[in-house]
């Protein structure tokens, strides 16, 4: 529907609006469709986006007053304590001892990012002393459809100025070509990678869940794959939103730049989600202090803002811990800097790896007992298991590994799941370590990865029996 | 733009030469397009009148046309191969062989009645349509050859890669494979106990969603002009556990589709439901011995209404039957 439908009306309606109407009613088209893309989730929240984009535009309007400062602390109490509700209220309600106090508060689609993006924008016109822009403008800026729901989250000094000189007829040809070309790419990340690889990551996560006991093979597949489907899923959303804003003449930031190639877990948090990780470490890590004060103080600040991110992503104590592992990390990583010790690039990178993957196990296990199992799995605490079929072509496997009909949580459960699994994972961490990031991609790769890709993409949009949502959407 | 559109054009042709003349899947897609093809060579060669079983996979492992075939006394066919091939494909093939006088007995798995057009745009038989079947296309609703035409996905594709290198690696012979799991009558052989653990339950479809699925559509066409040209067509349940519901307007439904179009329908006492140690892997696959057990009770009813003498069964099926927990 979005494909066929939404996204060629609106931007017919924008090119229409930019050439018979002007640029004001162009923009008002753009804030009326994302509203309505906003709406066909939940009619019943769109009063909530509006009355949050309509109380920050008004509480900016007051922050160049004398008592500017007070206007910015109400803006981020509003903020916040609208997050904190629709998130978190639930949660702490249920750290506090009673659980189910509140009912069920439903999670507002995309509010993490829409409510960040205007707390960027209160600090930033605070700090400015003034926002002159339209409420269009403003309006355009928060609910712009491609980034509403997932991100990226643009900076306000990035992106209004774009609305407030954004012409919608200009090449908007070759802005269409180069905007779709990355949207389908990203299109492609998703249903035809992610979705895939979801096929193997799914069940053991599922196993571990119910306490299943996972042998080695099936552990790591699971996690190999998980790792990729996050990846592919994220970045894949990235790339589509980069595309459908570069569609209508809004360049947005890069925000994943080959993560999993990092030779060091601060490059790898330069490289994942670069529009989060560089929220929290502007407007909480150095506010906080960042490294300039001691190194306690240094360890605390890091400490919180990675914890915070981790509990960003969820109201669970295993997305805290998620967080919490990477501020250690980070931590143990600016101590070895400081060190004379030196790790080959190799190291260091599979060294990176390892702790980002052993990390997602909390992230993406339904609770702590379900990732306690799931590490039990991968240490091989459960004995290695292969299909006897494989173990019959390769008799010298008979010594250490236990023959069953089938592994049982890998893929479908197949005797081929195995090597389709493999073959996938190898198709997934190539594209993922020795592929260019999309937006880096010369012409003629883009073609070729256009070439490989279209076909399966347009497979999964119109004749696939389901599809999966993006993992971000839940955030 | 241009190069976008050529880029995406010489995407969709790369997809269908791949799929639909490159890549093999000789151990699964390939091994039913073969158990297809023995099938209705069978069915040709053989002298009318006969029997033929027509379902999904619950022919060949719920249903002996071994014993059937024996007790009436006719030449009997177990056409069934899998839920997931369509049955306009299954009726495209047999029904050609099909004569005057033939019984055809359908005791097809209920979700066969209850799918939709899109299931079907979208079914697990879209590869072996669009790879060994394209004969068939230029017949179907617009939707199904799209759905044909873009049948697979990256899964797909590696499965291919994995299945042509194991098969090439290990020298696996398609014919053998089939001759290990089927006797000549089309009966699934090799569901000897114990099976694997069972799966679970899956929902049993609404008179309304069996009324008016695509399926039951296809199903009541074929049943129509089978019995225009003197075939005898005879509805039935597929097998299912005895801890299953099957609500009587569901059955009464499956009854109505093949009684409305010249028909007829025989539901046994057991409603074709069993105990599950009955079962061999699924809800529509009996184990060996009660897959002997469930056709002579078959046996004796079709007998009854197609008003012929029954015949003993084999004592070697008896003694299959005998091994069934629940005769």
């Amino acid at each position: 529907m979005f494909v066929i439908g939404f996204l060629p009306v609106t931007f017919a309606g924008f090119l229409w609006c930019g050439r018979y109407a002007g640029r004001q009613m162009a923009l008002a088209w753009l804030f009326a469709a994302s509203l309505l893309f906003y709406a066909w989730w939940n009619f019943w929240l769109l009063p909530l986006l509006i009355a949050s984009i309509l109380v920050n535009f008004c509480l900016a309007r007051r922050l160049s007053c004398a008592n500017g400062k007070a206007w910015l602390i109400a803006g981020l109490a509003f903020n916040l304590g609208l997050l904190a509700y629709f998130k978190y209220a639930v949660f702490l309600a249920g750290l506090l001892g009673r659980p189910g106090a509140l009912g069920t508060i439903i999670l507002p689609l995309g509010i993490s990012f829409f409510t960040f993006q205007q707390i960027m924008f209160l600090v930033d016109s605070y700090k400015a002393g003034s926002f002159a822009g339209t409420f269009l403008e403003y309006g355009c800026f928060v609910g712009f459809f491609p980034h509403l729901i997932a991100g990226p989250i643009v900076r306000p000094r990035d992106i209004i100025p774009q609305f407030q000189s954004l012409q919608p007829l200009a090449a908007w040809p070759e802005r269409l070509a180069d905007g779709a070309e990355l949207f389908l790419l990203g299109l492609a990340k998703k249903l035809v990678l992610a979705d895939s690889l979801a096929r193997f990551a799914d069940p053991g996560f599922a196993a571990a869940a119910l306490g299943e006991p996972l042998t080695l093979i099936e552990a790591w597949v699971a996690l190999l794959a998980y790792g990729l489907q996050i990846y592919f899923d994220f970045s894949g959303y990235s790339d589509m939103a980069i595309g459908l804003a570069r569609m209508f003449g809004i360049n947005f930031p890069v925000n994943f730049n080959s993560p999993y190639k990092a030779k060091n877990i601060s490059e790898f948090w330069r490289c994942w989600n670069i529009t989060l990780s560089g929220f929290f470490r502007d407007y909480l890590y150095i506010p906080l202090g960042g490294n300039r004060r001691d190194e306690w103080r240094w360890v605390f600040n890091l400490m919180l803002t990675m914890c915070l991110a981790g509990l960003w992503h969820g109201a669970a104590l295993r997305f805290l811990l998620w967080g919490g592992l990477h501020g250690v990390f980070l931590v143990i990583h600016g101590w070895f800097r400081r060190s004379s010790v030196k790790l080959p690039p190799g190291a260091g990178w599979a060294l990176t790896l390892s702790c980002v993957l052993l990390a997602w196990v909390p992230f993406r296990a339904a609770n702590f007992a379900a990732a306690g199992v799931f590490y039990a799995g991968l240490a091989g605490l459960h004995g290695i298991a292969l299909p006897d079929i494989f173990i019959k072509m390769l008799p010298v496997l008979t010594h250490f590994v236990r023959a069953v009909p089938v592994l049982p949580y890998l893929g479908d459960a197949r005797t081929l799941s195995l090597p389709q699994a493999v073959l996938l994972l190898a198709l997934g961490w190539f594209v993922a370590l020795a592929l260019p990031a999309s937006q880096q991609m010369s012409r003629q790769r883009r073609s070729a990865a256009l070439v490989a890709s279209f076909a399966l993409s347009l497979q999964a949009l119109f004749f696939a029996p389901y599809s999966l949502p993006f993992l971000y959407f839940q955030f | 733009m241009r190069r976008l559109f050529l880029c995406c054009l010489g995407s969709v042709g790369l997809y269908v030469l791949l799929f639909g003349l490159l890549l093999e899947r000789p151990l699964s897609i390939g091994l039913l397009q073969l158990e297809l093809t023995q099938k209705t060579a069978r069915l040709a060669a053989m002298p009318s009148p006969k029997l033929v079983i027509l379902a999904g996979s619950n022919g060949p492992y719920s249903h002996s046309c071994a014993v059937l075939g024996a007790m009436l006394a006719l030449p009997c066919e177990n056409a069934g191969i899998a839920v997931g091939i369509g049955l306009d494909v299954v009726f495209a093939h047999e029904a050609m062989f099909l004569r005057r006088g033939d019984i055809v007995y359908m005791p097809m798995e209920l979700q066969q009645y209850a799918a939709s057009a899109q299931d079907y745009s979208a079914a697990p038989d879209a590869v072996l349509l669009l790879r060994y079947d394209r004969s068939l296309l230029p017949g179907m609703p617009a939707r199904r050859v799209l759905g044909a035409i873009f049948c697979c996905n990256l899964a797909d594709l590696l499965e291919s890669a994995a299945e042509m290198m194991m098969s090439d690696m290990r020298g696996i012979k398609p014919d053998a494979l089939l001759e290990a799991e089927y006797n000549e009558a089309g009966d699934r052989i090799d569901a000897i106990p114990p099976g694997s653990p069972v799966g679970p339950v899956r929902l049993v479809p609404s008179a309304t969603a069996i009324k008016t699925g695509y399926g039951a559509s296809l199903i009541a066409h074929f049943v129509a002009a089978e019995t225009r040209q003197g075939v005898i067509v005879i509805g039935g349940m597929p097998t299912d556990f005895a801890s299953v519901r099957i609500p009587a307007p569901s059955i009464a439904a499956v009854a109505a589709i093949y009684a409305s179009n010249g028909g007829g329908f025989l539901l046994l006492p057991t409603h074709s439901q069993y105990p599950p140690d009955n079962f061999f892997n699924s809800e529509d696959h009996l184990s060996r011995p009660c897959q002997a057990a469930h056709s002579i009770r078959l046996g004796l009813r079709l007998a009854a209404i197609l008003s012929r003498i029954s015949q003993k069964p084999d004592p070697i099926d008896m003694r299959w039957a005998a091994s069934c927990p629940a005769a």
